[in-house]
């Protein structure tokens, strides 16, 4: 039990240093910046209580809002999915996300972690581009803004979850 | 108030949502204010100190560019320097220089964290209180126009930048004299918009603006840009042109902080103009 909690703080520091220091300084044709931090509120255990996402979700975001100085618009996407996340699992899982090993490529299979990651990053990007830019995007703008950017963000996760699970597969 | 209290019990994951989402949005509305949060100076100095580290690891990636464009700059200056120059003029009639009297002020900075991609950006630089930093100063670089410091901490500060829709600022075209209002629509930090121009003005692509000194923040005739197209928006009489800033905010590093230091002096004899 308190392996499991040690374990999670280091996931989350890892994630949050790495978005800090490496992945917002990635500006891909100067407009498309991968946001790869939610991925801690949407792999947390299937177990963790929805008052737990939530508190999650909003310590994720408003840390990366300090580093970014962007106020309160990451802490407001990233609570809105930990908010979402059971309804978010539910697309894809039967029992709420419990069959599942873990809420990766590893436990959930290629098909089901595609579905439920682009889905749920969509909806922390369009949250974050509404907040980001009120009034002075188009609605259209915006979509499309925030579509591009989740697809992004989702490969670069994509890649890193690759490379992290195949380094534990070898050992 | 039983029944009150069963109520809030039951949807208390629905109402600490709420009451998340509104502490995010209300962080969010505080810092588009010119006020920052109390709770970001707190913050700043561990976060900008962060930042200064993962800068300077990153400043090795642009060092060749950065030396090239700090050669070239050295350069210009040793060539403006008075020894270079061979004095056509013979007679000596003046020891003490009383025609000239010092404007502005130049310290330099270095940025430690940038951004160009969100709709309002700010850089922070490593130059604060304790170096004579203070809110309201002018950012320049070797290139042009770049920002203002808005808030300072004693090692550090943080400056919005052109790219930024609280920024604005007087341009005017080199040719013609015309000024106008420069402010940023979002979208691409390649590129400013310059309006309220005079519609029966010649402007031509490539045409350079400049800073004004009607603000007193910048020192007159910094490049803010060269004019790529302009429209005349047919309810007016005024053109809007879209300016390719001189500036490239991704590569920005070294930059200038101005101090004017007649500028107290011009904004309390403005004021006491405007009283009735």
């Amino acid at each position: 039990m308190k392996n499991g909690i040690l374990k999670q703080l280091s996931w989350f520091v890892g994630i949050m240093l790495s978005q800090v220091l490496v992945f917002n300084n990635i500006e891909l044709f100067s407009y498309l910046n991968p946001y790869v931090y939610p991925i801690f509120v949407l792999s947390l255990n299937a177990k963790t209580s929805r008052g737990g996402l939530l508190f999650w979700g909003f310590i994720s975001g408003f840390i990366v809002d300090l580093f970014e100085d962007t106020g309160g618009i990451h802490s407001f996407a990233t609570t809105l999915i930990g908010f979402l996340r059971p309804r978010l699992l539910r697309i894809v899982a039967t029992q709420g996300g419990e069959e599942f090993d873990n809420l990766l490529l590893t436990g959930m299979g290629i098909r089901k972690f595609v579905t439920y990651g682009l889905i749920s990053l969509w909806v922390h990007h369009f949250a974050l581009y509404l907040l980001d830019g009120l009034s002075l995007r188009s609605i259209g703008s915006l979509i499309i803004a925030s579509s591009l950017n989740a697809v992004f963000s989702f490969l670069v996760i994509l890649l890193a979850v690759l490379f992290i699970t195949t380094k534990k597969a070898k050992r | 108030m039983r029944r009150l209290i069963a109520f809030l019990y039951q949807n208390r994951l629905l109402f600490a949502f709420l009451i998340l989402e509104a502490i995010s949005v209300g962080l969010t509305v505080r810092s588009h204010s010119l006020h920052r949060s109390i709770l970001n100076q707190y913050t700043q100095n561990s976060t900008a100190s962060l930042h200064q580290f993962s800068s300077e690891v990153g400043a090795y990636f642009s060092l060749k560019e950065q030396n090239k464009r700090l050669n070239e700059e050295n350069a210009r200056l040793r060539s403006s320097l008075k020894q270079n120059y061979f004095s056509l003029y013979t007679q000596v009639d003046s020891l003490a220089d009383t025609l000239m009297a010092r404007q502005y002020i130049f310290r330099a900075a270095q940025v430690v964290n940038n951004s160009f991609t969100k709709r309002d950006n700010y850089i922070t630089l490593n130059k604060g209180k304790l170096h004579g930093i203070k809110p309201g100063m002018g950012i320049i670089c070797d290139q042009g126009l770049v920002g203002v410091i808005k808030d300072v901490s004693n090692h550090y500060s943080t400056a919005i930048t052109l790219l930024h829709s609280r920024f604005l600022t007087s341009g005017a075209l080199e040719n013609t004299g015309n000024f106008g209002t420069v402010s940023w629509p979002g979208y691409s930090f390649r590129f400013a918009t310059l309006s309220d121009l005079p519609s029966q003005i010649l402007i031509k692509k490539g045409d350079a603006v400049w800073s004004t000194s009607y603000s007193g923040i910048f020192p007159p005739y910094t490049p803010i840009g060269t004019v790529e197209d302009w429209v005349q928006r047919n309810a007016d009489q005024f053109v809007e042109a879209r300016i390719a800033l001189a500036v490239d905010f991704s590569s920005l590093r070294h930059v200038e902080v101005v101090e004017n230091l007649l500028l107290p002096e011009k904004n309390e004899l403005q004021e006491s103009s405007n009283e009735p």
